[in-house]
């Protein structure tokens, strides 16, 4: 009896010890049982390197089990699990963290915050994304715009940080980043005047490190670019989805959103900077060292806040760290991710915008594309190309998975009046919708942007894409399909009727020597695996 | 899996065969109507789309809201949102401006009652006498293979019951939202073919229902074929088939269909 006890409660401590230093998240490519941080690794690649599931057997992919999130179902799902050492980490909405046990499903804590009742969500759904793991804690941004700090074992707060005042629109719906010694975190906000930022946080203590604004006030460098009277004071700038992170550079890669208001751009001269850019920030000191501007002064909402994915490969002979991004706009990206030089970009969706971009990257923007009383058609859509759905990067085919919105909108201009908390957009988006709308996940080569396949969906998806090493690229629909492609050639495998539309990214995972396969659909988190 | 050159064309295709028609709402200037929509374009419409139209939020283009059925409950829920959804509390929005943005969200889904040509009672006994029962469903009563039409006066202007019964193809989808009651033909690798109302459709399989009521299921993987026609409807024409007159007492009758019960 005694023996029986002793090794059940050294099976405890193994299950309950979520220790997950810093070295561990710059080496996540490695522990593949594990899925550390949102994206996967730092490089922003959502790619497995389990391999049991292939071509030949996805096939038989069945589900294991299933959580369902509290509440009515209401809210979108939209959480990427966190699995380290057998428990996963998942995110509900509106805000709240639960631990399950990663082999069975069965929950181990759950925290959860109460979200004001004067709280406005204000341009986007009451959502989060997922945690950040770091040596023993788990951290989450909450709708109200805090930052806690969760002991992994218990769920028991450790430490609470106001990132910003709600009350002025600040929220956070994404996964924050952790990298050593720090949690990185950015807001949501532009579609009510915020001034954005990204946030550096004591991983420990919660004091916060350092601040970046990601739109210049007077004195500083871009400022310039804001011409109205005031207008950097409410110029949005969101960071609203995790970054990137590249260890020995030490540098940070995070997408900036659309400037304020949204539609009508009377009250803001000039580029804007730095909303619609990827920014390269220094970790330590949250310092810029370079930007690239995708869409100056933007006028259809298209965020640049996609996931930044860092990739070497060679080009013309020559061994590059590039960054690449699919862009809302339409447009794919390759930067060299040391200095920012733009090296190539090509559309990989409909546009009707830009004739193309110059030799420095700039877009040539067509005449009469702007938000107009009477509404203005354009290619693509206020959601965009793509939104805040995960791309997938396969270094074993070279090929940069993204799911793709086909969908074009009218866009209305109209008058804005700044009110701190209340809606600052000047105008609005009528999509067209429905049969009229479609859309596809496509390989494109990563260095070329040239498409390779690409496989057609029935519309503009909301799933992110995760690659594997086995060579089966995982993906999602509205209509609620989880499926399989062939990572090489795009053939379908397996397909899945999960009941509520699919709306997160998938990530991968192994217990016991098994791969499992997760993804969540409406308030169903299901968990696949070989028969 | 395929070169690009080929794969960009269905696009080129799908957007050929749609009509551009998505169209924004007139509302006349300077009346309350106005007033409503000018607050519902900045609070409301980048969740529910211009014109109400639907987006991240549910489309609101309809004669009955499933949260609001009562006007006041409409303005309860502009203010106040519903707890347990994303439809959030906007604590700047008085009482008076909930009126006027209710309104203005009831005008998107419900036509105003429009002066009639002909006699209701005699389309009544016209639309008994074609047999549109046959095919549709009226307070309670009658097929399914064309949409319900219990309440069509709420939902319908005159103009559009006049063209869906003399042109009904013209009328399928015309705010550029899913196309209910697409006529599709498919033909399976084995060698069947079929013409059928699309039910419900998505990337992997498609529901039919046929003339005759009859459910089909298709993975599509198994099709050899699937063309979907978006300008004929299984309606017939019944443009030369009625008088002027008999035309004007069924969409006086269709127009003056006005409860949703």
């Amino acid at each position: 009896m005694m023996k029986f006890c002793a090794i059940a409660v050294l099976g405890l401590a193994n299950i309950a010890a979520a220790q997950v230093p810093y070295v561990r998240l710059v080496n996540a490519a490695k522990d593949s049982a594990s899925w550390l941080t949102y994206s996967g690794d730092y490089a922003g690649r959502r790619y497995s390197t389990l391999g049991q599931i292939t071509p030949r057997n996805v096939a038989s992919l069945r589900v294991q089990w299933v959580y369902q999130a509290e509440g009515d179902g209401q809210l979108f799902f939209e959480t990427t699990p966190l699995v380290a050492d057998g428990i996963m980490y998942v995110t509900e909405a509106p805000t709240a963290v639960t631990a399950l046990d990663a082999r069975t499903g069965r929950r181990l804590w759950r925290w959860e915050r109460q979200i004001p009742r004067d709280y406005a969500n204000i341009g986007f759904p009451r959502i989060n994304r997922g945690v950040a793991l770091l040596d023993s804690n788990v951290y989450v941004g909450t709708l109200d715009a805090h930052i806690f700090a969760l002991d992994a074992r218990s769920g028991v707060v450790r430490w609470d940080a106001t990132v910003a005042d709600y009350k002025e629109a600040y929220s956070i719906t994404m996964a924050p980043l952790a990298v050593d010694g720090k949690v990185i975190v950015g807001v949501s906000g532009a579609e009510a005047g915020i001034r954005g930022f990204v946030d550096a946080y004591d991983a420990r203590t919660g004091a916060r490190v350092w601040r970046f604004y990601t739109i210049p006030g007077p004195g500083e460098p871009g400022y310039e670019s804001w011409n109205g009277k005031d207008s950097w004071k409410t110029g949005g700038g969101s960071t609203w989805l995790t970054g990137s992170f590249d260890p020995q550079l030490k540098l940070l890669y995070w997408g900036i959103g659309n400037p304020g208001p949204d539609w009508n751009a009377d009250s803001r001269p000039g580029d804007n900077l730095y909303t619609c850019s990827l920014v390269a920030l220094d970790v330590e000191t949250g310092k810029l060292r370079w930007f690239f501007q995708y869409t100056p002064h933007d006028t259809h909402d298209w965020d640049s806040n996609q996931i930044p994915v860092l990739i070497d490969a060679t080009i013309a002979g020559k061994a590059r760290k590039l960054v690449a991004l699919a862009n809302r706009n339409a447009f794919y990206y390759v930067l060299d991710r040391v200095t920012g030089q733009f090296i190539r970009g090509v559309p990989y969706a409909k546009q009707t915008w830009a004739s193309g971009l110059d030799a420095s990257g700039h877009p040539i923007v067509l005449q009469g594309k702007e938000p107009s009383i009477e509404g203005t058609f354009v290619y693509p859509s206020l959601q965009g190309s793509a939104n805040w759905h995960s791309p997938a990067y396969s270094p074993r085919t070279g090929l940069f998975y993204a799911a793709v919105r086909e969908m074009g909108s009218y866009y209305y201009k109209a008058d804005a009046e700044y009110k701190p908390g209340q809606p600052f957009m000047g105008g609005g988006e009528r999509a067209l919708a429905g049969d009229s709308a479609s859309g596809a996940l496509r390989a494109i080569e990563a260095t070329t942007g040239r498409i390779k396949w690409e496989f057609l969906l029935h519309s503009p998806p909301w799933a992110g894409v995760m690659a594997t090493a086995g060579g089966v690229v995982f993906s999602g629909t509205n209509e609620g399909n989880f499926y399989a492609l062939d990572a090489r050639t795009g053939a379908p495998l397996w397909d899945f009727q999960t009941g509520g539309l699919v709306r997160s990214g998938p990530m991968s995972f192994m217990v016991d020597g098994k791969q499992y396969v997760a993804v969540t659909a409406r308030r169903n988190l299901y968990v696949f695996g070989l028969r | 899996m395929r070169p690009l050159a080929i794969l960009l064309l269905p696009f080129a295709l799908a957007f050929a065969q749609r009509p551009d028609s998505a169209k924004p709402p007139i509302v006349q200037a300077g009346t309350e109507l106005a007033m409503g929509k000018r607050m519902f374009d900045v609070s409301c419409a980048r969740c529910h789309g211009m014109g109400g139209v639907g987006d991240l939020g549910p489309p609101l283009t309809r004669a009955e809201l499933r949260s609001a059925p009562t006007d006041s409950v409409l303005r309860s829920i502009i203010r106040n949102g519903i707890a347990g959804t994303s439809m959030p509390r906007l604590f700047y929005i008085s009482e008076d401006d909930a009126r006027m943005i209710g309104a203005y969200v009831r005008s998107l889904g419900r036509v105003a009652s429009e002066p009639v040509n002909g006699n209701a009672e005699r389309g009544g006994s016209a639309y008994q006498r074609l047999g549109c029962v046959t095919c549709h469903t009226m307070e309670r009563v009658g097929g399914v293979v064309g949409p319900e039409l219990t309440g069509i006066g709420l939902r319908r202007s005159i103009a559009h019951l006049r063209r869906s019964i003399t042109d009904p193809g013209a009328s399928l989808a015309d705010d550029g939202g899913i196309v209910e009651y697409l006529t599709v033909r498919i033909e399976t690798r084995d060698g069947r073919s079929l013409v059928g109302v699309r039910i419900n459709e998505d990337g992997f399989s498609i529901q039919l229902r046929d003339v005759n009521g009859r459910f089909y299921s298709f993975r599509k993987n198994a099709l050899r074929k699937l063309e979907k026609d978006f300008k004929t409807s299984v309606m017939p024409s019944y443009r030369g088939q009625l008088t002027e007159r008999e035309l004007d007492d069924i969409v006086a009758y269709l127009a003056t269909r006005r409860t949703d019960k």
